[in-house]
């Protein structure tokens, strides 16, 4: 009996806790209606001429605006990404607005990103920007939206539409079809080509296969992919199975690697004396694979302007709240620059 | 139905040959050995390249981390213990000499020190088992999520504040995991000698003998007068060093301490123990066996390569490989039964 008079009292209680945050999720989103214009068309994309180097407009803030910029601290990638932000912070200081880093935890994923946005709607921020790597952060974005605080997303992007404004990042599929143009073109059009993969499970990943597996398949019939397989990631693994592709296929041309632990199929190719010979294209300017590029282990890899993700979204928020300035497409792509040996002093210095 | 006969009295020859087969039937390792035999069989008949010399040792320096860890992961479960932080342990000893040799500390020292943080983590998961009374199970899995907190905290700060991987350049120790006698991978000379000593060690040495005792039966160890909490220390402290050397061995062999490394390994260790006819309810286990372990699952991934087999169908297949492993075991030990 006395289980149940509990459980009766406690389920009333969260029924009144969800009826009052619900009347004063209204009652704000009816209070911040200053009218901000609608965002664009989810799905358009555009290349913007000003990608990375995005200025605020000449225009204070009536009252002191907050936004937050949920990131990511588990590997070197979010290095820029982070510097984009404190560049941002630093811009829109003067202008009556503060920009906080807030680093949400230990992995893209759901659990992690659902209670970052949900904290940074709790502490009343004027906007968010954050990574949504999976699908099910959709809800918490889309309640973030409804209670009057725009979000960007920025580097990865759910299949699923949601409410966000706008997104800045790199097109995974248009990054894997660079690769297999690139691919296609250092090997002359013909060869054995084979593709290490982080996680088969892993959307960002299997986009990049796909554009590079299907513009090889259209573009050069000379070109066979030997096999794919997965490293999770790691540069040990990726030694490991380096080695045995190369065992497989003497003759093997080229090895595409999607996503981390480059340098550890490079440093296979380097330790069996085939540097050169073997082609290989990968992702990213963390320093292991930047070493492996100026050395010419590495034929080349394909860049998302880090800098620009950290960078952009506080920017282009800051001018919708206070102009009302509305990005020109609701996909920001970045650039996917092509390093090389030849052009490696531009992106990167020891 | 077949074991039933072979136990059945018979007459004359027919007794003789039949004993002989139950005698190599019953040596623990023929099963998984003969498994392993097949498959190199198979293989070398499917891919040309599977024999070559080459290919051989990089097969076993591919499996030389997981075959490292796996003789301390013996040890352990032999007492009836079990460790699941070997991976994380694997990760910070290696980011941990890797950054104290980034801040110039000689290398060698760098590389005592990360030995000793490894076996510092393998004591502590000892101590906390026998004197605090915490499940292995529950020990070893803070200990492996404190492993990896402590990875990323060893690894933040060398450029930014955020996580990275931390070159390791010194050529002397990095021979460890990427040096060569002759054509032999070194890590390969390594895993020899640790795998020869230490069976030794279990045959015939007393402390080597009351890991068994403690694992067949505690009970019965302890009133004959063995340290039961002495032995199993003793079994997570020597994991600990283990897995130091191993983290030093992946780093060494891409001159980079990454934070990743060894994530999952325990998987794979426990699965070699398992097929190499462990019993994780203690007391049965050898070196030997866990090798050969190691080794199909070895052998099945650079097959799955060699033989541009769907990677997919790698992964199911070492999942039959230690089902079917521990199913043979145990239509050894208890023939007949079902």
């Amino acid at each position: 009996m006395k289980k149940r008079s509990i459980f009766i009292l406690l389920a009333a209680a969260m029924f009144l806790c969800s009826v009052m945050a619900w009347t004063e999720g209204q009652a704000e989103s009816a209070d911040t209606g200053k009218a901000l214009p609608p965002g664009p068309e989810f799905s358009s994309a555009v290349i913007p001429s000003d990608s990375g180097a995005v200025k605020p407009v000449n225009q204070k803030a009536d009252k002191p605006l907050r936004i937050a910029v949920l990131g990511l601290e588990n590997n070197p990638f979010w290095i820029p990404v982070k510097e984009g932000t404190f560049k941002a912070a630093e811009e829109l200081k003067p202008l009556n607005c503060t920009v906080d880093w807030i680093n949400a935890g230990a992995q893209h994923t759901t659990d992690v990103f659902s209670k970052a946005i949900e904290a940074a709607v709790a502490q009343e921020y004027d906007a968010i920007a954050t990574i949504a790597g999976d699908s099910g952060v959709v809800p918490y974005i889309n309640r973030a939206v409804e209670s009057g605080i725009p979000v960007a997303t920025f580097n990865s992007e759910t299949e699923v539409e949601n409410k966000r404004l706008f997104f800045v990042g790199a097109d995974l599929y248009k990054q894997g079809e660079s690769a297999g143009e690139a691919m296609i073109e250092v090997l002359g059009g013909k060869g054995k080509v084979a593709i290490i993969t982080g996680f088969f499970a892993v959307e960002a990943h299997e986009l990049r296969r796909l554009g590079f597996e299907e513009t090889i398949a259209k573009k050069a019939p000379g070109i066979t992919i030997v096999d794919r397989v997965e490293n999770q990631d790691k540069a040990d693994i990726a030694y490991n199975q380096a080695q045995d592709f190369m065992t497989a296929n003497p003759d093997l041309a080229g090895i595409y690697v999607t996503a981390g632990g480059p340098f550890g199929a490079a440093a296979a190719v380097e330790d069996a004396g085939k540097t050169g010979k073997i082609k290989m294209i990968s992702y990213d300017f963390v320093d292991e694979t930047m070493e492996f590029v100026e050395k010419g282990v590495i034929t080349g890899t394909i860049g998302q302007q880090p800098f620009a993700q950290g960078h952009d979204p506080a920017i282009r928020l800051f001018n919708y709240l206070v102009a009302g300035e509305v990005p020109e497409a609701g996909r920001l792509l970045t650039k996917a620059d092509f390093v090389t040996k030849a052009n490696i002093d531009q992106f990167w210095s020891k | 139905m077949t074991e039933i006969k072979i136990s059945s009295p018979e007459t004359g020859n027919d007794k003789i040959s039949l004993s002989f087969f139950r005698r190599i039937f019953q040596i623990r390792e023929i099963g998984v050995l003969s498994a392993l035999i097949v498959l190199i069989i198979i293989m070398s008949f499917a891919s040309p390249y599977f024999l070559k010399m080459q290919n051989i040792f990089n097969v076993i320096r591919g499996m030389s981390t997981i075959g490292i860890m796996a003789i301390g992961m013996t040890m352990i479960i032999i007492t009836g213990g079990i460790d699941l932080s070997v991976g994380s342990l694997l990760a910070v000893s290696g980011v941990f000499t890797a950054r104290l040799m980034f801040h110039g500390v000689f290398p060698w020292l760098a590389v005592a020190a990360g030995f000793g943080f490894g076996i510092g983590l393998g004591l502590t998961n000892g101590i906390i088992i026998t004197k605090v009374r915490v499940n292995p199970f529950i020990t070893t899995l803070g200990m492996l999520s404190i492993g990896r907190g402590l990875t990323y905290l060893f690894a933040t700060g060398l450029k930014g504040a955020v996580a990275s991987n931390v070159p390791m350049r010194d050529p002397s120790v990095n021979f460890l995991g990427a040096g060569y006698i002759g054509p032999i991978p070194f890590p390969v000379i390594e895993l020899a000698i640790l795998v020869i000593i230490f069976s030794l060690f279990l045959k015939h040495t007393v402390l080597g003998r009351q890991i068994y005792a403690v694992g067949s039966n505690k009970e019965a160890a302890r009133l004959s007068g063995v340290n039961i909490d002495r032995v199993q220390i003793f079994a997570y402290t020597i994991t600990g060093a283990f897995c130091a050397l191993s983290g030093i061995i992946n780093a060494g062999l891409l001159a980079t301490a990454a934070t990743n490394a060894g994530t999952g390994n325990e998987l794979d260790v426990i699965a070699a123990v398992v097929i190499g006819g462990a019993s994780l309810s203690g007391g049965e286990g050898s070196i030997i066996g866990a090798i050969i372990g190691a080794a199909i699952m070895a052998v099945l991934r650079n097959s799955f390569v060699l033989l541009h087999l769907p990677a997919f169908m790698q992964t199911i297949s070492i999942g039959v490989v230690i089902i079917l492993a521990v199913a043979f075991d145990n239509l050894r030990k208890h023939p007949g039964k079902s």
